[in-house]
């Protein structure tokens, strides 16, 4: 379903020289965020609602928000701060990140969250912002996308050069924290990785 | 304003010394490094142990952990430097302080912290609750478990032996996992929401306990106290100051031109205080920015071509007039204060 939807979306987009998919999709999130009516909002709008490159995302998380959420309508950002539990503008980033990361790999899931390469980057460059977010996955034909994630994602905290160009940012101490109501350094972390001790903090990244 | 010097790669730790010097740890191919950087120049130093993390103590010596829970410390001499105990993990502080206490946190059990005082290395007690240590002082708090222990259990206690002087008189209810975040300064306790999902603030008297002033506001995450003055300030969407002892506004810039490419969106951003002007940087960016607290101007914005974005929730060190930036490339860039610039 998931992933069947996203071609379909995908290659409208692909073979709209126009951009008539697009407007729709445009002037929803066009409305939906001009209704927010604050400054971040606008800024966003300004910045990113206009770029074709990121409504294609936009068509693809609208889509796949409608699909996995009975009570989100297109454009229904209220409902969809609910779900998420974070501002609108986190949200979108999450959404853009999100499809960055499975638009690349939709074929190969297991290439998610590498050490190096573009979407390591993307997730430092979330960490360094400190900002709450998670990367939302579907079942693929009822088997769990996000568990295998997981995995990978706790590879990475295993591995001391990336946990480093993690850690400084103070995301990964807060959230654990958060969650386990402990403080914790780096090195007790990455054992915590190596010893599988880290799966709530990883479902509160990862989530499906 | 400042000018580039260095570019270093696979930086782990940046420490400034109260003497001026600047420690930088890091790691090369697995052959584990440090630069000790003074007077502006950089010495790089081999060394034979991975430094994981580090802590600087009061009298200017550095606590060291390593991969397998040991802890050293040295003085910047890494021949000499000494073996202390086994099986501690180190919690390095958020703001570089030296630290008169320090708190190792137990290998076996990573509910226990032990406190030690910096003087004669010895362990002085143990804590099971969440303990923060700012300066010369030392509080414990507790998660809120129903039918356990009452809501907000938030002490000031004896560092000495972790016996109790004040309670905090919080009488909210409040989540003390999003407001750890607090710092101090003529006698009152700044404690923040660390994160977007909580709200409120506190100015709290650290000689009485009493609670001085509650402020529910998003935006109060984003502020940090003044080096020099009794408020709070915050640069993000617009610029602010609050009154220190009353949590009020005091002065707000608002000017839709002047912020229009400074865009820090909703993550919590760092800055750096520098005499008059906040230094910082913002998400997806390779500009600094320089922002005058007396004319409200950004009197300094640079790009530096060579950086992708920089890292703006990572600490911003300024020492020995010299800038330490973070980029998402991870590399630290060093710019030196121009000369003739008036702070």
């Amino acid at each position: 379903m998931f992933f069947h939807s996203f071609v379909d979306i995908a290659l409208k987009l692909k073979t709209s020289k126009n951009g008539g998919d697009m407007s729709f999709v445009l002037d929803n999130i066009s409305k939906t965020l001009t209704k927010l009516g604050d400054e971040p909002a606008k800024r966003l709008l300004k910045e990113t609602g206009i770029q074709r490159t990121k409504a294609k995302g936009c068509a693809y998380v609208w889509d796949l928000l409608a699909n996995r959420y009975d009570d989100i309508a297109v454009g229904s950002f209220d409902r969809f701060e609910e779900v998420v539990d974070g501002p609108t503008e986190n949200i979108l980033d999450i959404v853009f990140s999100g499809i960055n990361l499975e638009a690349k790999n939709w074929k190969e899931a297991r290439s998610f969250l590498p050490v190096t390469g573009s979407s390591f980057k993307q997730l430092k460059a979330y960490f360094g912002e400190n900002k709450l977010f998670a990367y939302y996955f579907n079942h693929n034909g009822g088997v769990s996308v996000a568990a295998p994630m997981r995995e990978y994602l706790n590879n990475v905290f295993k591995n001391n050069a990336a946990l480093k160009e993690l850690w400084d940012s103070g995301f990964l101490e807060e959230q654990y924290f958060k969650i386990y109501g402990k403080r914790i350094g780096r090195t007790a972390f990455r054992n915590k990785a190596k010893n599988g001790k880290l799966g709530s903090l990883l479902e509160s990244l990862i989530k499906e | 304003m400042f000018t580039k010097k260095h570019r270093l790669d696979k930086v782990g730790s940046i420490i400034p010394l109260k003497d001026g010097r600047v420690f930088i740890f890091g790691e090369d191919s697995y052959n584990p490094w440090h630069y000790i950087f003074s007077n502006g120049s950089l010495n790089k130093f081999e060394k034979n142990i991975e430094w994981e993390e580090a802590l600087l103590l009061d009298n200017d010596e550095i606590l060291f952990c390593d991969d397998d829970s040991n802890i050293y410390i040295g003085s910047g001499d890494f021949v000499s430097s000494k073996f202390l105990f086994n099986n501690f993990y180190l919690i390095n502080n958020n703001d570089n302080r030296a630290q008169k206490y320090f708190m190792l946190q137990c290998k076996e059990n990573d509910s226990k912290s032990s406190i030690f005082s910096f003087k004669d290395l010895k362990q002085l007690w143990d804590s099971y609750k969440y303990t923060s240590i700012i300066d010369e002082f030392v509080y414990t708090s507790e998660e809120y478990k129903r039918g356990e222990n009452p809501k907000n259990i938030f002490n000031r206690v004896d560092p000495i032996d972790g016996s109790l002087i004040l309670k905090m008189e919080l009488d909210e209810s409040i989540d003390f996992k999003t407001i750890r975040f607090f710092d101090l300064r003529n006698d009152v306790l700044f404690i923040k929401p660390s994160t977007s999902e909580s709200t409120l603030a506190f100015g709290v008297s650290n000689s009485t306990g009493k609670v001085l002033w509650k402020v529910d506001d998003r935006n109060m995450r984003h502020f940090q106290i003044h080096h020099s003055e009794d408020k709070l300030i915050a640069l993000h969407y617009n610029y602010e100051e609050r009154d220190l002892h009353t949590g009020e506004v005091i002065f707000q810039h608002k000017d839709e031109n002047l912020f229009e490419d400074f865009y820090p969106r909703q993550g919590n951003l760092k800055f750096c205080q520098v005499g008059k002007y906040i230094i910082t940087v913002v998400p997806r960016k390779n500009k600094i920015y320089a922002y005058n607290m007396d004319t409200n101007e950004f009197d300094w914005i640079y790009t530096d071509p060579n950086v992708k974005s920089f890292l703006p929730a990572v600490r911003i060190e300024f020492c020995s007039n010299h800038l330490f930036l973070r980029d998402d490339d991870g590399h630290v860039n060093i710019y030196k204060l121009d000369e003739e610039w008036n702070l």
